[in-house]
């Protein structure tokens, strides 16, 4: 790949040479409130600034994705965002949600992140930016990233067009991944040269982590376990309306089919003798498992979202990812892998059927 | 469970099938009087690339003991390669029941039309699958 | 008038089917008081032609005459008068489909007469009384059959019919199979001197021997010797060289075929000459017709032959009798309907037929009704009737007398059955789609025991209530029929074809991708009846050129079909051609080609149909070493009558000439056995190989396996027997078409395993397939086969409009999202999305926004799997019959 190094301080100038340049139309980028952190879309370059200290924030708030999901303008959207929300906009993509010509997808590099309460309640001691040792370094103050966050093979993914990598200090690397992220940078006359970012090292470090993480998790294993772990669930769907890769326009569980009232409850009542009300919980969530179980990127918005605190970080990804695993399908890895239910082998999985 | 138990208990199992295979072997074994045993309820589907996962998921959270599903050999599908893009998601469902330890309750096959011996042989193997597993835990929850 | 068709068989069924779909007047005489003919007499063959029984009973245009024989004919083509046990018939042609004989003077060193030798039909009972008793019994004592010895060629090849019966070898191997899918611990011995099966068959064969570990055992006629308790084989192990015995406790005779005893008088009647063997005489290039003009033959009237072979002629003499009749009847289905309004209430009606006893007897029907009335918007369930025709009457009533609106029916099958019923519905005013099927016959009372199968039938009856509550009228649309045919190859096949179809009076494109008429024919010398190929070809190729229905184009070939039948597109593009056409049916006939094969080379090394040509000159040679089955690609039907045709007549221009012949199998089926015979008798040396034989230096090298040793001749001449290989276009015809291939070769539709009733019909409905595309055959059996894709063609160009399919995918266009994924799953790209622009609410001035908006699109070429609506998450596609909604009810009411 292609890249230059830079500082810190020099991620303004180049965000906003993207505006100025007229590289991209319009850009979505973490924004800072007080000790909270957002996103804003931004199209005069002048308010920028205010994203200096918000790049790297350890917070997440919503899945950058779910802001652009549905985004069919022409007009060219930079996004920048931590590794897991631009794969899922990769995934968007791949689902025609977004389109590929009209997104220039920045990835900042990500050591885990809090949520955004967290986040706030503890701005003091976290700061704008954390690494590996600060993190362990809170864990011990009771201050933790998110379990999705710990669990994340992907916090420093190389996806996207472009990558913005954190070196040591106040050291960074810009580099272009996709020749439509190269073009980008040269147009903002960058020197670029090869650079690798031989940081295979760190990112096993980082998965290895995360397996023993995930591993340390209680396991779903039983339908009795799934019960009981969703037996608070009101079926709000919240965690669906913030999941960056559940994509429908209406859910099948708002259609009558799957949000049974009425004379439809009473049938379904009769036929069973009795249902629970509010019903359907299982259904719901292991339909949605399903539905998301190529695309899902772990970014953990749908734990984020429950009103309800049920965890479910150790449903979705921890299934998903079993089910990327038989397909061996990285989402939001390469635009241009087929989604692995549009494509197959003529042999293949015979181990997954008996 | 008790030995007792398990003699008492008739596995309720629900199959999908596709009309051109499956289907087709089940009339044959119809035609040719190969007994199997009464647990199995058969819907018809015009190809197994019809399978909505759902429909597994669906069949045991409201209490089926078994689900299977049937469709032409790879290779042969009567619509061309519907039942490969039907084996990938067969596979996705799989994998996510195996995690709640329902994979065991849920059976993918391939029969053919002229597998008429094979369809009974299946049905039975399965029912006696199904009935080692014991009943769902989900049969007669309110759920 | 008509056309009269004298047999009740398959083959007489399935023209007097086409005919009368065709709008045909049909009279179908029948001399036994059912149809069927010996199918009827074969348990899985019953089973598969009842629904055309029950079709043919029921059609307007049919009028069938049991118990009846043809006494006298008189007139002529295009005015025949029939008397008909008594009654008169006028008709425009006569078809003879009088069927076959078996061979009944079976000779007592097979031991026939003891209990437990039977013939392959006694067996065929035995083996329908087995599905009742689930074991297979010894006539003698009753006691399990536990091995079985096949005797193949029983009263055929032999002196008192010399020819080969052609079906034996076929019919014992689907015996065989049957025997061993049910019963795999019997043990199973085939005796036979050939095997001579083709294509699918002998996929059969290698199976049987493979997978199922059956002995097929090559030896000369078998002594059968009953001893107490078993039946001791008598037999020449070929390999050995010696006499061996093999105890079985029951010996099955695969008796052969005889010309039917009632052809005899119809030949007297009818002035139809037969030929030496008592068959309908026919010529190889004119297959179907006989020596009286208007009156046609097919099926076994004319050779011993399979089913797929007879009902292809069957077809193809119904095209030929078509072409001197007029069409004077309505065709079924092609009226107006009207269908009711169904309103919110829902009138269930219940129909469960007894199936003349089948169902009756293990269900418990009046127990089924009791509990399926009790079910919620039933209003009427009927247990009462007890045959086809009863429960149609009692349908059409209940929808006409009693305002059902939704009617479910539980009996037969709906593979075969579904559309007699719900042509029955339609007729009686509703929507076909509001009926559903209930397979109690094959699926319940069949398989269960009787107190089970009640129980099933209840739950069966359940699920498709439940279902039958959701299911929708759907609205049928028509589109006209374009009377107009696309054939694609010129050979014998394609050509005849055309012409098939041009003189039932439609148009037709011929289009051929090379740069002349004629295809494999080109390359053959004389045909096997002594005409010249070339003579042949010429006839063909001027009648194509002189016909003005028929536009041929050379040197071209057909791209994007688009379209479904009735009214299909595509794009001819070729030398200076690139022309849209439009058409409603379509012929392939790719043909096949030959391949030389490796490992013989050599100046004096040709092929067998170069030999031919060279026939027609002087052959300096006195040494032939003839070689068969060598290569990859599959022999030919052809193959071995070539061989011994050639063999003979080279014999003939030198009859001390030295003739090797070096083979595996020997497959010279039918009347051509003759053939073989006469090349023995004039001393053509057969050596059979396992091994493929050598030629190096000059030398070829041979193990015989009789001789128990290597053999080498010096031959003039080696003449190699070409294997055969499909068209090169067939690959890319099959994505096109959408029809899939067997070993490159098309494959026909099917209704049922290993039985062939529409061996020209494709999964694709409206595109037929013939010849060589098929599976690579003699001339008679491209010219009967591509008149019979000419008559299938015919049946689909008679109508004036069709239906769009009504079982296929909707986007409900508010809920898709545009995802496209429904694109890349659709097995045959029928699915586009379709951007439309959106207006955007914009807020100030700065930029005008738009959107795009994408919605998937269903296109005409949907067949209906539902690969799209089980993919899509929202449900925004469904597969109309197969909706979530009515799969979720009968789910919900199977538990």
């Amino acid at each position: 790949m292609k890249g230059a190094e830079l500082k810190h301080g020099d991620l303004e100038g180049l965000l906003k040479g993207l505006l100025e340049k007229g590289v991209v139309d319009c850009l979505i980028l973490p924004h800072r409130t007080g000790k909270s952190v957002s996103y804003m879309l931004v199209k005069d370059a002048d308010k920028i600034e205010s994203s200096a200290s918000a790049l790297f924030a350890p917070s997440f708030s919503v899945n950058a994705a779910n802001l652009v999901k549905g985004w069919t303008i022409k007009e060219k959207v930079g996004i920048v965002a931590k590794s897991c929300e631009i794969r899922a906009a990769v995934e968007l993509i791949k689902l025609k949600q977004l389109d590929n010509e009209s997104v220039l997808l920045i990835t900042t590099d990500c050591s885990g992140a809090y949520t955004n309460q967290v986040y706030t309640e503890h701005y003091a001691e976290i700061g704008d930016l954390v690494d590996s040792a600060k993190i362990k370094e809170l864990e011990g103050k009771g201050i933790t990233i998110r379990e999705s966050c710990s669990i994340c093979e992907n916090r420093l993914a190389d996806v996207g067009d472009i990558i913005i990598a954190r070196g040591a200090g106040d050291d960074l690397v810009v580099a272009g991944l996709t020749e439509k992220g190269e073009g980008a940078l040269t147009a903002l006359e960058l020197s670029l040269e090869d650079k690798d970012l031989e940081r295979a090292a760190e990112k096993e470090k980082i998965a290895a982590e995360a397996k023993a993480k995930l591993a340390s998790l209680p396991e779903l294993n039983s339908l009795d376990a799934l019960e009981e772990f969703l037996q608070d669930c009101i079926v709000c769907k919240n965690c669906r309306d913030m999941c960056p890769v559940c994509y429908c326009k209406e859910c099948f569980f708002d259609q009558p089919l799957g949000d049974p009232i009425g004379g439809d409850l009473l049938n379904l009542a009769e036929l069973r003798g009795a249902i629970g009300l509010p019903t359907g919980q299982l259904f719901y969530h292991l339909t949605r498992v399903y539905h998301v179980s190529t695309t899902c990127v772990g970014c953990g918005a749908c734990e984020d979202a429950c009103p309800k605190d049920i965890p479910l970080t150790r449903f979705y990804p921890v299934i998903t990812q079993k089910v990327q695993e038989i397909f061996k399908y990285e989402p939001g890895k390469d635009v241009d892998e087929p989604l692995p239910f549009t494509a197959y082998e003529e042999e293949e999985l015979e181990e997954c059927l008996r | 469970m008790g030995e007792e138990a398990k003699e008492e208990f008739e596995p309720k199992i629900v199959g999908f099938t596709c009309n051109w295979c499956t289907y087709a072997a089940a009339d044959l074994a119809g035609t040719s009087r190969k007994k199997y045993p009464p647990n199995s309820r058969i819907i018809r589907l015009m190809c197994s690339a019809r399978l909505d996962p759902m429909f597994v998921l669906k069949a045991l959270l409201n209490g089926a003991d078994g689900v299977f599903f049937s469709g032409c050999h790879p290779g042969e599908c009567h619509y061309i390669k519907g039942n490969f893009y039907a084996r990938r998601r067969i596979a996705a469902i799989r994998t996510i029941l195996k995690q709640f330890g329902l994979d065991d309750r849920f059976k993918s096959y391939w029969i053919s039309a002229s597998e008429g011996e094979k369809f009974a042989n299946t049905m039975k193997s399965l029912t006696e699958e199904v009935r080692e597993l014991g009943p769902n835990p989900m049969r007669g929850k309110i759920i | 008038m008509g056309i009269a068709i004298i047999g009740g068989g398959v083959a007489g069924i399935t023209a007097a089917l086409d005919l009368a779909n065709s709008g045909y007047k049909v009279y179908l005489v029948e001399k036994n008081a059912e149809l069927g003919g010996k199918m009827a007499e074969l348990a899985e063959c019953k089973v598969g032609l009842s629904p055309r029984v029950v079709e043919i009973e029921n059609h307007p245009n049919i009028d069938l005459m049991l118990s009846s024989e043809l006494e006298s004919l008189s007139g002529s083509a295009g005015n025949f008068t029939l008397k008909v046990s008594g009654t008169t018939v006028e008709a425009e042609s006569v078809i003879l489909a009088p069927g076959y004989d078996v061979f009944d003077n079976i000779a007592k060193s097979y031991g026939f007469g003891s209990p437990d030798v039977v013939t392959s039909l006694d067996f065929e009972g035995m083996l329908r009384a087995s599905t009742m008793s689930g074991e297979l019994l010894r006539p003698s004592d009753n006691k399990p059959v536990k091995k079985i010895g096949f005797i193949k060629c029983v009263g055929s090849r032999c002196q008192e019919n010399e020819i080969c019966s052609t079906a034996c070898c076929a019919y014992t191997a689907k015996e065989v199979w049957v025997v061993k899918e049910r019963y795999p611990d019997i043990d199973v011995s085939v005796f036979y001197m050939d095997i001579r099966v083709f294509g699918k068959d002998e996929e059969l064969v290698a199976e049987l021997k493979d997978k199922y570990g059956v002995k097929y055992i090559r030896s000369r006629v078998p002594e059968v010797i009953p001893e107490r308790g078993s039946l001791k084989v008598k037999y020449e192990d070929l390999k050995k060289g010696v006499i061996a015995n093999l105890d079985f406790d029951l010996i099955v005779l695969a008796v052969g075929l005889l010309p039917s005893k009632t052809l005899g008088r119809l030949s007297e009647i009818t002035g139809v000459k037969t030929d030496k063997y008592g068959y309908v005489e026919t010529s190889i290039t004119s297959p179907l017709e006989t020596n009286m003009p208007g009156v046609f033959a097919c099926g076994t009237a004319t050779a011993p032959m399979k089913v797929r072979e007879s009902v292809a002629q069957a077809s193809g003499a119904a095209l030929k009798a078509a072409i001197l009749s007029q069409r004077t009847e309505p065709i079924p289905g092609q009226e107006e309907r009207k269908y009711i309004e169904v309103g919110d209430e829902q009138k269930i009606g219940v129909f469960i037929c007894g199936c003349e006893g089948e169902v009756a007897d293990s269900v418990d029907i009046p127990a089924v009704v009791e509990q399926v009335k009790q079910l919620r918007d039933v209003v009427l369930v009927n247990g009462d009737t007890n045959t086809t025709k009863e429960v149609l009457e009692a349908i059409e009533g209940g929808i006409v007398d009693q305002g059902l609106n939704k009617i479910v029916f539980a009996g037969y099958t709906p593979r075969e059955y579904e559309n007699i019923f719900k042509d029955a519905v339609a007729k009686a005013g509703l929507n076909p789609y509001l009926l559903e099927f209930v397979n109690l016959r094959e699926q319940c009372a069949w398989v269960h025991d009787k107190a089970e199968a009640t129980v099933v039938a209840a739950g069966m009856l359940r699920m498709a209530v439940g279902r039958a509550r959701y299911l929708e009228a759907i609205p049928i649309e028509q589109y006209p029929v374009i009377p107009k045919a696309l054939v694609i190859g010129g050979g014998v096949s394609g050509m005849n074809a055309a012409l098939g179809i041009a003189d039932a009076g439609y148009d037709i494109c011929l289009v051929e991708k090379g740069p002349e008429l004629g295809g494999g024919l080109r390359e053959t010398g004389e045909l096997q009846s002594g005409e010249k190929a070339s003579d042949v070809l010429k006839e063909l190729a001027d009648k194509v050129a002189s016909n003005k229905r028929i536009t041929v184009y050379k040197n071209a070939k057909e791209e994007n079909v688009s379209g479904r039948a009735g009214s299909f597109k595509a794009n001819i593009v070729g030398d200076g051609v690139n022309e849209e056409i439009e058409f409603g049916a379509c012929v392939i006939a790719t043909g096949a080609k030959d391949v030389v094969p490796e490992g013989y080379s050599g100046k004096e090394v040709i092929t067998q149909a170069e030999f031919g040509k060279m026939l027609g000159g002087t052959v300096s040679a006195n040494t032939i070493a003839m070689i068969q089955d060598v290569g990859e690609g599959v022999a030919a039907k052809y193959s071995s009558i070539e061989l011994v045709a050639n063999a003979l007549k080279a014999k003939e221009k030198n009859p001390n000439l030295n003739i090797f012949v070096l083979y595996q199998d020997i497959k010279t089926y039918g009347k051509w056995e003759a053939l073989y015979k006469e090349a023995r008798e004039k001393g053509v040396i057969f050596l059979r190989y396992e091994n493929a034989p050598k030629y190096e230096g000059g030398i070829v090298t041979v193990f015989d396996v009789i001789l128990n040793d290597d053999v080498q001749i010096k031959p003039d001449l080696v003449v190699l027997s070409t294997p055969t290989v499909p068209a090169e276009d067939n690959e890319r015809l099959s994505k096109m078409f959408k029809i899939p291939l067997r070993n490159g070769f098309f494959m026909e539709a099917q209704e049922r395993p290993k039985m062939v009733l529409t061996p020209v019909d494709t999964v694709n409905e409206g595109v037929f397939i013939c010849g060589s595309a098929v599976y690579p055959a003699m001339i008679d059996e491209c010219m009967a086969m591509s008149t019979a894709a000419a008559s299938r063609a015919c049946v689909l160009l008679a109508k004036n409009f069709m239906e769009t399919p009504a079982v296929s995918s909707v986007v409900d266009e508010q809920i898709c999202v545009g995802c496209g994924v429904c694109v890349d799953v659709c097995p045959v790209e029928a699915i586009e999305l379709t951007e439309e622009l959106i207006p955007v609410v914009t807020f100030g001035v700065a930029t005008v926004i738009s959107g795009m908006k994408k919605v998937a699109k269903v296109g005409d070429g949907c067949i209906g799997c539902g690969s799209c609506a089980s993919y899509c998450p929202s449900g925004a596609m469904s597969l109309k019959h197969f909706r979530d909604r009515q799969l979720y009810a009968q789910l919900d009411y199977a538990l």
